[in-house]
């Protein structure tokens, strides 16, 4: 985008629908000629162009006066895009002869760009309906072939189609949001199937020997039928009953509520009858009322008060039983020594599963930092493979801390 | 008087609640006529045996109508009954006018927690709210009477309305009839 400064996000979005449906039809032409259309700006130039040689008369243009005439655009844009659409003849020379300056433009593409302006805007719908009534008016034309006929049943098949496709496709496997997003310019035209409807009897009336294309076109009707069925069944089904009235898009409500008068809005009333406000009050609960408020004669409750202050505190409880009983096993094991190995004690245990016990509550004392004893490990290694304990780590157990008891 | 009349005045009544009527025209059938003291107008309220009235919602356990604030509400209208009713062995309808503000006296022995502001405003939200449902009848900016739907009490709520009635203490000593 060369100049996106001034553009605001409606005019980018209006663009951008141009530029898709022009991609998607020129993107054969263009792709030949190297030139592919990457930006909304080139439609506009072709359009310059275009209309430049409208004013030219029949003389024609040469390349400069081209340039000349459209001045918004840079000189370079125009030129590239004049190439571009002289290699798929849109413009061609007056006259076909070498070194030949005036060039002339063809109206078709003109005419194609028109359409495809107008096709981004409406969806297509409008064209398809001006596709049928001229369909219908050649059907009704004593000259039209039954081939012609024959071509037209197959085009408009082949249209519904591919309307029909998109949209089942979108009811059975997208999201709401994108459902309600993309479908709704495809949904909601149940006059263009009458009218292909008809176009389809008037056909099979006429030329009986139609009849399987006929029935191609019929099926085709159907599956849009279906396709818009189905979605319009999602998008109620998930919109529930008030966002689900005809699918009105939500501007017309709005617009309605704000233009309608009290009188409008009120008859969407009309046949409703509401109940009055009528609250029954049985004499009890009118005597409960009064005697509750007569006996509250002392004014306000006071809150409840814990009654923590009444009752002595809880006498000292030992937070840690378990420190007790630590430091009374930590002197038994000690037995009067400041230090002992690891070793020494497994070996006064005797047997391994004393001997683990032990270990574990070693273990456990030196854990607690609160208790002045520790076991400091060693890098030695004693080995003894006659005894049950084949290896025991240098490790040994101290009365320590004495400070932080 | 036809039945799509009659059909038509019950519709009336539901939507709208009690309808005042001149004193001549006919009663359509279920309604009952509750004249006015001054015999100049009716009212037309349903006449609903005990068994089809509004209790039958609490019976079935089905939430009715709500009101907002509905225990301050009832207190309201007791002071209201209190005032209004100068005889308690009379019928509560038609009852006689009372000022507000006699209300407010009394409704200040039933809501003793509340300030003089609290309760002035319970008193103009009661008054409002009940008069809506028809429960009483605003007559200018500081006079209200009873409405005609408390004259569908039956005769078992009256005698517990005169309960009720002796329990509330009066609170204008002006009033010889109310000793």
């Amino acid at each position: 985008m060369t100049d996106a400064a001034p553009l605001t996000l409606d005019d980018h979005e209006a663009e951008s629908a141009v530029l898709g449906i022009y991609r998607q039809v020129f993107a054969v032409l263009a792709r030949n000629a190297n030139a592919m259309v990457d930006d909304a700006d080139s439609v506009g130039v072709d359009e310059a162009i275009l209309r430049a040689f409208a004013g030219a008369g029949p003389v024609g243009m040469t390349i400069e006066q081209v340039v000349l005439a459209c001045p918004n655009s840079s000189a370079d844009v125009v030129r590239r895009r004049f190439e571009v659409l002289r290699s798929y003849r849109a413009v061609t020379r007056v006259n076909e002869r070498a070194h030949e300056l005036f060039y002339q433009a063809t109206f078709a593409p003109y005419v194609m760009l028109l359409f495809l302006r107008r096709l981004s805007q409406t969806g297509g719908q409008a064209e398809l309906h001006r596709m049928l009534s001229m369909a219908r008016l050649a059907l009704d034309d004593d000259d039209t072939t039954p081939e012609v006929v024959r071509e037209q049943l197959l085009e408009m098949t082949t249209v519904f189609r591919l309307l029909a496709n998109p949209i089942m496709q979108l009811a059975r496997s997208a999201t709401v949001e994108s459902l309600r997003a993309q479908a709704q310019p495809l949904l909601g035209n149940s006059d263009l199937l009458d009218k292909a409807r008809m176009y389809h009897n008037a056909a099979a009336d006429r030329h009986p020997r139609l009849l399987p294309e006929c029935t191609q076109l019929r099926m085709a009707l159907a599956a849009y039928r279906d396709a818009v069925n189905i979605a319009a069944g999602r998008l109620l089904a998930h919109a529930g009953k008030t966002l689900a009235l005809g699918l009105l898009p939500t501007e017309r409500w709005r617009t309605f509520a704000r233009d309608s008068d009290a009188e409008d809005l009120a008859r969407a009333l009309d046949g409703l009858l509401f109940d009055a406000p009528e609250p029954y009050f049985t004499a009890d609960e009118l005597l409960e009322a009064v005697e509750e408020g007569l006996m509250a004669d002392s004014g306000r409750v006071p809150p409840p008060r814990s009654r923590s202050d009444d009752e002595q505190p809880p006498t000292e409880v030992d937070p840690d039983p378990e420190a007790k009983l630590l430091a009374a096993r930590a002197e038994e094991l000690l037995a009067g020594r400041d230090v002992v190995t690891v070793a020494q004690l497994l070996a006064d245990a005797g047997d391994w599963p004393t001997g683990r016990r032990v270990l574990s509550e070693v273990t456990a004392i030196h854990l607690r930092p609160e208790l002045p004893y520790a076991v400091t490990w060693g890098d030695g290694w004693w080995v003894d493979v006659t005894s049950t304990r084949t290896w025991v780590s240098d490790g040994w157990f101290r009365r320590d801390r004495p400070e932080s008891a | 008087m036809t039945e799509r009349d009659t059909a038509l005045w019950w519709a009336r009544i539901r939507s709208g609640g009690p309808q005042r009527v001149s004193a001549g025209g006919p009663t359509p059938a279920g309604l009952r006529r509750l004249v006015e003291a001054d015999a100049q107008a009716v009212w037309l309220i349903p006449d609903l045996p005990d068994s089809a009235g509004p209790a039958v919602l609490t019976e079935y356990g089905v939430p009715g109508t709500s009101m907002l604030d509905s225990r301050g509400t009832l207190r309201v209208l007791a002071a209201c009954l209190r005032c209004c009713w100068p005889d308690p062995a009379a019928d509560l309808w038609p009852g006689r006018p009372a000022p507000t503000g006699d209300i407010g006296q009394v409704l200040r022995r039933l809501v003793p927690a509340r300030n003089a502001v609290s309760r002035q405003q319970l008193l103009a939200a009661g008054l409002r709210r009940l008069a809506a449902s028809g429960w009483i009848l605003l007559e200018g900016t500081d006079t209200m009477r009873m409405g005609p739907r408390v004259a569908s009490f039956g005769s078992l709520e009256l005698s517990t309305l005169r309960e009720l009635w002796r329990l509330i203490p009066d609170t204008a000593p002006d009033r010889p009839e109310t000793s």
